[in-house]
């Protein structure tokens, strides 16, 4: 009874700091206005932000040289902005410049309209929205007997520059990558999508990061309630802090609790122009380079940019490699556990033979041979993407080559294990998509084991199960089987294969864009041979 | 987010997928034989003779449900039997029809499950437990049928396509076999015939699923030439089995084959010798087919229940649950394989005798609501 009290009351008291917590937080910024005072503003800001322990906050106090003599206050955090541009563009043109200029205009016009020499100025009265594009490296500027304050979005270009995207390499097609910063990223997508109908919707996320998040789709081809259903899912997002794109990928997704992913990510500016012009809306997220695409059907995770730059037969072709690759990759060590352990009658004789004498000294039945191996495999794995720059493949070969042959050897695995294990691991590269592929390695394992137990019973039963589960998923209102089921004829011309380009008039149809034809009439561009 | 209504309702081509697959399931193995039985090899003609006489069937069917769109049989029956003020009346009165039809479709389901728990026993793993084998085979189809009938149907949609792999293995076995076995046909008398026709008949079970399943239909006014491709294409297949059968075996032999299906698989040779045997190959290709079939079916008891006690969507799971158990306690009760065909057999027997009571009665109450409609509106001022 003591101890129920002791925690109700502990229970009670975490609340109240909660609740305290939060409305210290809100009344800090919220409904505060600009003063008049110049003074007044940078001490609030110094206060705000304790100056004395943030050694990055810079607050400087200066004379604007108009008129008459006016005070003057700015304030930026060090390495977020442009420093030189301070100097060049604000610092300059005022302290210098403003008894030079031939005008009867008021102070504050002045500064807006003819001093400051930089064109993304705006002017607010609310202090909260001061704080926070200060704290998202824009510079402040108060002048005093005004109750305005100025932002300069003197942002500085700290990110590091475009590059070749690490995660999706293709053989031909754009080596741009996106980056961190959002703005080079929409500016990725604007340059390939020269559209006056792209809407770049911003939003902020992260009660505490304030993350900026730019919602990407064009107008009058994206189905108006997907926007607002990606919108609002977004603005439902209650959290502290968004680090990555795939925070927001986990709170706006149809599905948390399934394995596989009904939101793609990419790193490339092509795809998310592609999938745009399907009708489809991307998230641009501040601080990653992981642009989220919704909605996301299940094909869609085996596809690569390169399909589509690559003459359509070789296109289909290595499509249809990579859909073998997946299946290969979810069953072939189940496969080969029930064919050895339960129906080994099924096999040619010779194949029988050669791998029991393989299994002759193998301590262990063959499912727990395969759960190690694949086991060793992960491990491997994780370790050589762990591993700093270039030991990281080093040590992968070396340790799977020594491991591997050391194990065979001591005749703890058997040789055709080995074999089976490096075909599965090599087939799960083979998948574009690292979201989708890492969902059908972990699915590898109750898979084995459900083989170890029922042989190819087994393998259906569980295949049977993950079918269920995948027909059943949606994302964003689109089934995510699609168009296999709901079958879709017209939709299948880029599914396991692709047709050439000339047939593709059609966008697909299960995305419900506005405007179901690309152009009236898709063209070659080429000549018939007479 | 505007939901597409097209997407919770079964389009034509699903609907194909529905009927062939829930025709075309565990009586595949055993047609041939129990054909061969009373017609020798005439039933290579007599299955088409059943064909004909189920499409009756599902006809009648299908002329009651288009009737009724939007609705299943117990939505109707309280509708037409019960009022605003006595609701209670036609809940009272749907209920006989919730407990014959909803028993019909556990029973087809168990009369599935073990025939196929049995197969499994004699082909796949003979050390296995029966029981372990039809509670894993009901457990899946729970997790199915937990589901709505939208995605039953796009189950069957997606997974009917890989029955037809077996095609090819149905002709390998054909190339292997004897032509002069398929001679000399028409020795059968009328008596033989009519038995022959009933007995494969027997082997089109599960069809009376269209109930349930027809209330979901995109287009139900056009349902009935999908029904007839359905039919048809069940036909053609069940008769490329008894084909292939009598022709490796000749009638004789395959009238004393437990799976005669299985045995004629189990001949095909595949240049290359990738694969040595087909018979278990075949087995697993087939349960996919097997599973589609028993969650068809078991699916819509689940729906009729769930109609009939208007219960949420969350308490599918529960429904399906205790109706496993139900049907895993059915599956168990035929002593051996003899007596689970003729378990089966009754089954089958039993569906088309209630498709006839309930189809006669439904066109009785559509005759009542018809003039209880024109009472109300000659009553009515005009």
């Amino acid at each position: 009874m003591i101890k129920r009290i002791r925690r109700l009351r502990k229970r009670r008291k975490n609340d109240v700091l909660q609740q305290n917590a939060k409305k210290k937080q809100k009344d800090r910024v919220d409904g505060v206005s600009i003063s008049s005072d110049v003074e007044a503003n940078l001490d609030y800001f110094e206060t705000l932000l304790d100056k004395k322990n943030s050694n990055d906050l810079i607050v400087r106090r200066f004379t604007i040289q108009y008129t008459t003599e006016c005070k003057a206050g700015l304030i930026y955090f060090d390495g977020m902005s442009l420093t030189a541009g301070i100097d060049e563009n604000v610092f300059e043109p005022l302290m210098l410049m403003g008894k030079t200029l031939d005008t009867k205009k008021d102070l504050l016009e002045a500064v807006d309209q003819s001093l400051i020499q930089f064109g993304d100025v705006k002017r607010i009265t609310k202090m909260e929205d001061l704080v926070n594009n200060t704290l998202g490296g824009n510079v402040a500027l108060f002048v005093d007997g005004y109750a305005e304050g100025f932002i300069i979005g003197l942002k500085g270009p700290h990110r590091r520059s475009v590059s070749d995207p690490r995660s999706e390499t293709v053989i031909r097609g754009s080596r741009e990558g996106f980056v961190e910063s959002m703005r080079v990223n929409t500016a990725l997508v604007r340059q390939r999508l020269q559209d006056p109908d792209l809407r770049m919707k911003g939003m902020t996320v992260g009660k505490r990061t304030k993350t900026p998040i730019s919602v990407a789709y064009l107008d009058g081809l994206a189905e108006n309630e997907l926007v607002e259903e990606v919108v609002k899912r977004i603005e439902a997002i209650n959290i502290d802090g968004i680090l990555e794109s795939g925070y927001i990928e986990e709170m706006i997704q149809d599905n948390v609790w399934s394995i596989f992913p009904t939101i793609q990510n990419t790193e490339r500016p092509d795809t998310v122009v592609a999938h745009l012009l399907e009708g489809k809306v991307a998230v641009i997220v501040e601080g990653t380079p992981n642009v989220l695409i919704a909605p996301a059907i299940f094909s869609q995770f085996y596809n690569s940019p390169d399909d589509y730059y690559e003459r359509y037969l070789i296109g289909t072709f290595i499509r249809l490699i990579r859909l073998l690759s997946l299946l290969i990759s979810l069953s072939l060590p189940a496969l080969y556990i029930s064919f050895i352990s339960f129906h080994p009658e099924m096999i040619p004789p010779q194949l029988t033979i050669a791998a029991s004498a393989g299994r002759e000294t193998v301590p262990f039945p063959s499912i727990i041979e395969a759960l190690i191996m694949e086991l060793s495999v992960e491990i491997l794995r994780e370790a050589s993407i762990r591993l700093p720059g270039l030991l990281g493949p080093t040590i992968g070969i070396v340790g799977a080559l020594v491991v591997g042959q050391a194990a065979v050897t001591a005749g703890l695995v058997s040789p055709l294990m080995v074999i089976i294990v490096g075909l599965t691991t090599i087939s799960s590269y083979a998948t574009p998509s690292y979201n989708a592929a890492i969902s059908l390695r972990l699915l590898r394992f109750p898979i084995i084991m459900s083989a170890g137990i029922f042989g190819l019973f087994g393998v259906i039963l569980l295949s049977f199960i993950i079918l269920i589960h995948l027909l059943k998923l949606r994302s964003f209102n689109v089934p995510y089987m699609a168009p296999f089921s709901p079958l879709r004829l017209s939709d299948l011309k880029d599914s396991f294969i692709r047709v050439p380009w000339q047939y593709m008039n059609q966008r697909p149809v299960i995305f419900r864009a506005e405007n179901d034809k690309r152009e009236e009439e898709v063209k070659s561009g080429g000549q018939k041979q007479p | 987010m505007g939901k597409n209504n097209h997407d919770d309702t079964i389009t034509d081509y699903q609907v194909y997928n529905l009927l062939f697959s829930c025709i075309v399931g565990i009586q595949v193995l055993v047609l041939p034989r129990e054909g061969a039985e009373v017609g020798g090899i005439d039933s290579i003609w007599i299955v088409f003779i059943s064909g004909a006489l189920v499409f009756g069937l599902v006809w009648v069917i299908g002329a009651l449900m288009q009737k009724i769109p939007r609705q299943n049989v117990i939505q109707f029956t309280e509708s037409v039997l019960g009022n605003k003020k006595r609701r209670w009346m036609g809940k009272f009165l749907a209920l006989p029809f919730t407990l014959v039809l909803g028993g019909l479709w556990l029973w087809i389901s168990s009369t599935v499950t073990r025939g196929f728990a049995e197969v499994l026993d004699a082909y796949v793993l003979p050390d296995t437990p029966q029981l372990v084998l039809m509670a894993t085979i009901v457990a899946v189809s729970a997790v199915a049928v937990s589901n709505k009938l939208v995605i039953i149907a796009r189950i069957t949609e997606f997974l009917t396509p890989f029955v037809y792999l077996a095609i090819p293995l149905f002709l390998g076995a054909f190339a292997n076999g004897d032509l002069l076995n398929l001679l000399p046909m028409f020795q059968c008398d009328w008596k033989d015939v009519l038995k022959g026709v009933l007995i494969t008949m027997c082997s089109f079970s599960g069809y009376s699923v269209l109930f349930v399943y027809m209330a979901f239909f995109q287009q139900p006014e056009k349902s009935t030439r999908t029904h007839g491709v359905a039919i048809l294409v069940a036909t053609l297949f069940f008769w490329l089995t008894v084909v292939s059968s009598i022709d490796a075996f000749g009638a004789w032999e395959v009238d004393h084959l437990v799976y005669p299906t299985i045995e004629d698989v189990k001949g095909v040779f595949v240049p290359g010798e990738i694969l040595d045997r087909f018979d278990a190959l075949f087995i697993v290709m087939w349960m996919i087919n097997i599973f589609t079939t028993i969650i068809v079916i078991f699916g819509a008891a689940v729906e009729l229940a769930m109609t009939y006690l208007q219960l949420k969507e969350k308490r599918r799971i529960w429904v399906a649950i205790i109706y496993g158990f139900i049907v895993c306690f059915l599956a168990q009760y035929p002593a051996n394989i003899y007596k689970l065909w003729k378990w089966s057999r009754w089954a089958s027997i039993t569906e088309m005798i209630v498709i006839l009571l309930v189809v006669g009665i439904f066109f009785i109450l559509l005759a009542v609501r018809g003039r209880r409609k024109e009472e109300e509106h000659a009553s009515s001022p005009s």
